[in-house]
């Protein structure tokens, strides 16, 4: 009730403040007759008692005012006054307020959208119920250097004998599937998901039903939950789904369920998931697999360390328990979200550290700006304070007048952040995950909100603390107007070194980006991209069901495309270099019993070598001679060679190897060819084994083609030529290998873009700032130059005199930003490649380019104070 | 009759309070009514009269409505809200006990 009528009252003073003001004069007036009354009463003359009245009273408008003062929407009243104001004097100066709003729209909408992608990537909570309480689980094996995933038999454990999880789910992923009948036929991915994993993750099919244990047991029939995406790309969003047959590399399944549109696990790539159902000689720890992604959902009000703790004392009884396969295999808990963006984190904290210095740096030049002209209105808040202006009323006003341009400016930020977030969302990396959850979301723009407000009361501070130590006294009719005062000078010059300080460490940064990316696209790849087409194939077994009807297949498809007008060879490959993908086996050596090293294997048709390019160093490559019966030959490349046979003639040499779905086998070396860059242009392999693809036939294999002109033209003729050895057969991701080279270094091309595009505006930015100090430092010793030229000094002198200032200036902030700049390389050192972390190259780079733009923005100042007439400045002062 | 004495600062809230606690009165009336209850020891100054007049009623301690005054001019009638009988009750009675305990001070020491 109260807060009611206080808020009532607060909207009628804002609202209308013209009537609150008429009542309070009649109430006084009113009070005014009643005392002259009195007095009259009293015996007083009309006239006297009306100015005994008037004397009593005092004077009407103090009182009028200090009522008005003390409503609630005075405030409010009175900021709208300052507000017009500042719209008022923004339109009489436009282009200081639009460079200003400029400034402004750079250093918030980099922000923002750098933070749209921080948040949407880091902080912003997965998509599922209370998914703080997801978690990971991970296991760690002697020998292996990385995290490996959980084996479904230590699953079954911790699920029986933990008491911090609601449960833990398990999946594998991916698997491809190809998916025929109605239409062209689609390789899609899928994954496996045990029957508790939907429960865990809290989410239900839109449509139909989850999985069910029965599922798992793989019951009669295989049942299928399909995504929104594909339900309604594929089937036309049919309501009549469930219970339909759809046919998957060739076998039925039945839909039991649609997925909500928003889910997308484990990657946005699947669109099909499908019960998982566990090997049972993995359940009875005959064979370790370590193949089961797991997550789990903590009890309500379990902390993770608990939780860790329980794990690992269960990891250590599973030890005692089962020492043959459990020694040393510890297991680790993690946050669901955390471990999903790991890999970039570093990453984005460069981004943010970097838009981090560009926003401070946009903020000190709107200092400036704003600065500059406060100092021209210092005689201005002198008067004011002189008549009775309060300095609480200046610094208000101060703050006002730089509003308009923060909203506007702010406003065109976050708009251009927005169009830039949402053109860059689809072509983003594929190493960038969660990359469907950015945009300039609620949190974003709050967190906008609050850097325009930052930017507004951190840059208004100066003008601010300049009107609040304005000083009547100081104000003489006719002084010279606009004159800086010393300390607005050195304010000025510590804004500008600011400015010039932070832009060394975007700029040092850029070089060091641009360098490692021209340094990683200078690399050879070992074989030649020119005229190859690529896409790759996913051979159902259950269609094929033999690797030797595999091994048919491959060789039907390769002759018939080769024999594709306008196509030079075509050869194929389990795994495509550069694509990210890998395939490792262990490898003894007959030279080094007891020992195993792990390769990279890959199986390959004979033209592979020749359609990529790459020569034969020494012995001979794979071809129809090594046939599934005949006895096992490899092709190793010489880094291999090398270090698996130093000083030695790797030729004749003998290895064994367990090739997936046969028996372990010896095998010999039979040639060498020169090492590729398989894994990434900036990254090394242990090396690669190459094996004849009857001898190691895999069901998934790229399809490689070189063709003599443009290779992207051809891909219609490839394809016809596939489907006319299986009508069925769908190809994916058919990309150019010039394609698949450039976008092996996309990310790099875009860190270095994002730097790069910072380190320009900051520059910019600080150059603008510069020019404005070194500008104002002409006009302010004009009379200074005059005298220096009437007494002798050439031109070139007082130019140079000029020059030597924005050369100090940009010297001091290099000198300054050096620290910076050291913090930043050392927080981006994983994203050099080739270059040394304190790279002499990339600092004096940056260096340069500082004092290049300082001399550029010095130069016209200089120019003109070398042009003062000395006559005329002397004459005017 | 000694000189008026000046009012302790935010005594005159309680005083406009308990002015108007009996019956609603006007601006002028509320200074009349301090003036007289006091026995002409105490003058408000319409410069904070009016300003804390408007200050209570922001408070939702007193509430104003325009009515018609003895002389039959319009005037703004100020009342009691219920909370601001309540504030009055409780200022009142500390108050007293300050004065009391100032007495006893000034009494004994």
């Amino acid at each position: 009730m109260r807060a009611l009528r206080r808020i009532r009252t607060a909207l009628r003073s804002w609202l209308q403040p013209d009537a609150l003001d008429a009542e309070v004069a009649e109430e006084l007036r009113f009070h005014l007759d009643r005392e002259a009354d009195a007095n009259l009463e009293a015996g007083m003359t009309p006239g006297e008692a009306r100015r005994a009245a008037h004397v009593t009273i005092g004077n009407i408008s103090a009182v009028r005012e200090a009522s008005r003062a003390g409503r609630s929407g005075a405030v409010l009243h009175q900021a709208a006054r300052d507000l017009e104001l500042g719209m008022r004097l923004a339109r009489k100066a436009p282009g200081f307020a639009a460079s200003a709003a400029l400034v402004v729209a750079l250093g918030i909408g980099t922000t923002t959208a750098i933070f749209s992608v921080v948040y949407g990537v880091m902080l912003r909570p997965l998509p599922y119920d209370e998914a703080e309480r997801l978690v990971a689980l991970w296991s760690r094996v002697p020998g292996a250097s990385q995290r490996v995933r959980l084996n479904a038999a230590d699953q079954r454990v911790l699920v029986a004998s933990n008491t911090v999880f609601d449960d833990i789910a398990l999946a594998t992923a991916p698997q491809n599937f190809n998916l025929t009948g109605s239409g062209e036929p689609e390789r899609v991915v899928a994954a496996r998901l045990s029957s508790s994993f939907l429960s865990v993750l809290r989410v239900r099919p839109a449509l139909g039903r989850a999985f069910t244990p029965a599922d798992e047991q793989g019951g009669p029939a295989s049942v299928v939950l399909i995504s929104h995406g594909l339900w309604k790309r594929r089937f036309g969003a049919d309501p009549a789904i469930l219970g339909r047959t759809i046919t998957l590399s060739g076998n039925p399944y039945e839909v039991i369920g649609v997925m909500p549109p928003g889910f997308h696990f484990p990657a946005r790539e699947h669109e099909l998931w499908i019960p998982l159902t566990i090997n049972p000689r993995v359940l009875a720890r005959q064979t370790a697999n370590y193949d089961h992604f797991a997550i789990a959902r903590l009890k309500p009000g379990v902390p993770l360390g608990r939780a860790r703790r329980e794990i690992d004392g269960l990891a250590r009884r599973l030890e005692a328990d089962f020492p043959a396969t459990n020694r040393d295999v510890r297991i680790e808990v993690l946050p669901l979200l955390e471990e999903s963006v790991r890999s970039i984190r570093s990453t984005l904290y460069v981004l943010l550290a970097a838009v981090g210095c560009l926003l401070i740096i946009a903020c000190l030049n709107l200092a400036g700006l704003l600065g500059t002209r406060a100092a021209g209105r210092a005689q201005e808040f002198g008067v004011r304070l002189a008549l009775g202006a309060s300095r609480g009323r200046l610094v208000l006003q101060a703050l006002a007048e730089v509003a308009p341009m923060l909203v506007v400016g702010g406003i065109a930020g976050i708009l251009g952040a927005k169009w830039a977030v949402g053109a860059f969302v689809p072509f983003a990396p594929a190493a960038l995950p969660r990359a469907d959850s950015i945009e300039v979301s609620g949190s974003v723009l709050v967190f906008s909100a609050i850097m325009v407000a930052l930017t507004g009361g951190a840059a208004g501070l100066l003008p601010a603390m300049q009107s609040w130590r304005a000083r009547a006294p100081n104000v003489t009719i006719g002084s010279r107007a606009g004159t800086a005062t010393r300390r607005h000078v050195r304010t000025r010059n510590a804004l500008v070194i600011a400015q010039l300080a932070l832009s060394l460490p975007l700029l040092v940064g850029a070089a060091a980006l641009s360098r490692s990316f021209s340094g990683v696209i200078g690399v050879d790849p070992g074989f030649s991209t020119e005229n190859v087409l690529s896409l790759h194939m996913a051979i159902p077994r259950t269609k094929y069901d033999s690797d030797e009807r595999i091994a048919v297949l491959y060789r039907q498809i390769v002759d018939r495309v080769a024999a594709v007008p306008g196509v030079v060879s075509a050869g194929m490959v389990n795994r495509l270099p550069l694509a990210g993908n890998n395939f490792v086996l262990p490898f003894a050596l007959e030279s080094a019993p007891g020992k195993s090293v792990m390769l990279q294997v890959r199986s390959v048709t004979p033209d592979y070598f020749r359609t990529m390019s790459i020569p034969l160093l020494q012995g001979r490559t794979l071809d129809e001679r090594d046939g599934a019966m005949a006895p096992l030959v490899g092709v190793v490349d010489e880094r291999a060679a090398r270090t698996l046979w130093p000083g030695e003639n790797a030729i004749g040499k003998r290895f064994r190897v367990t090739v997936p779905g046969r028996q372990p086998a010896w095998g010999e070396i039979v040639g060498i060819v020169p090492r590729i860059h398989d894994q990434g242009l900036d990254k090394e392999d242990n090396g690669q084994m190459y094996l004849g693809y009857h001898q190691f036939t895999d069901g998934r294999t790229a399809l490689v083609v070189r063709t003599h002109a443009d290779a992207g033209a051809m891909t219609t003729a490839v394809v016809q030529a596939i489907r006319s050895v299986d009508p069925d057969q769908p190809v994916y991701d058919v990309r150019t290998m010039e394609d698949v080279l450039a976008r092996s270094a996309a990310e790099r091309w875009l860190n270095m873009a994002i730097i790069v595009a910072f380190a320009g505006a900051s520059l910019l930015l600080a150059g603008a700032g510069l020019y404005g100090v070194i500008a104002s430092s002409v006009t302010d010793r004009r009379r200074e130059f005059g005298v220096r030229l009437a007494l002798g000094a050439t031109r070139s002198d007082v130019s140079r005199l000029v020059l030597r200032k924005g050369a100090a200036l940009a010297g001091t902030g290099a000198a300054l930003g050096l620290g910076g700049a050291v913090a930043l390389i050392r927080g981006m050192e994983s994203l050099l490649y080739g270059v040394p972390r304190f790279d002499p190259v990339s600092f004096s780079a940056a260096g340069a380019l500082l004092f290049g733009v300082a001399l550029i923005a010095s130069y016209l100042p200089a120019r003109r104070a070398a042009l003062t007439d000395p006559a005329r400045t002397l004459r005017t002062e | 009759m000694g000189k008026p004495v000046d009012l302790v600062q935010g005594t005159l809230d309680l005083l406009i309070l308990k002015a108007i606690a009996a019956a609603p009165l006007h601006g002028w009336a509320v200074a009349q009514r301090i003036n007289q209850l006091s026995r002409d020891v105490l003058r408000v100054n319409q410069g904070s009269l009016y300003p804390a007049l408007q200050r209570l009623e922001r408070e939702g301690w007193i509430t104003a409505e325009w009515g018609a005054s003895d002389n039959n001019r319009r005037a703004r009638f100020y009342s009691l809200t219920r909370a601001g009988r309540k504030h009055l009750e409780r200022e009142q009675a500390g108050w007293e006990r300050l004065s009391q305990a100032i007495t006893l001070v000034l009494r004994t020491a």
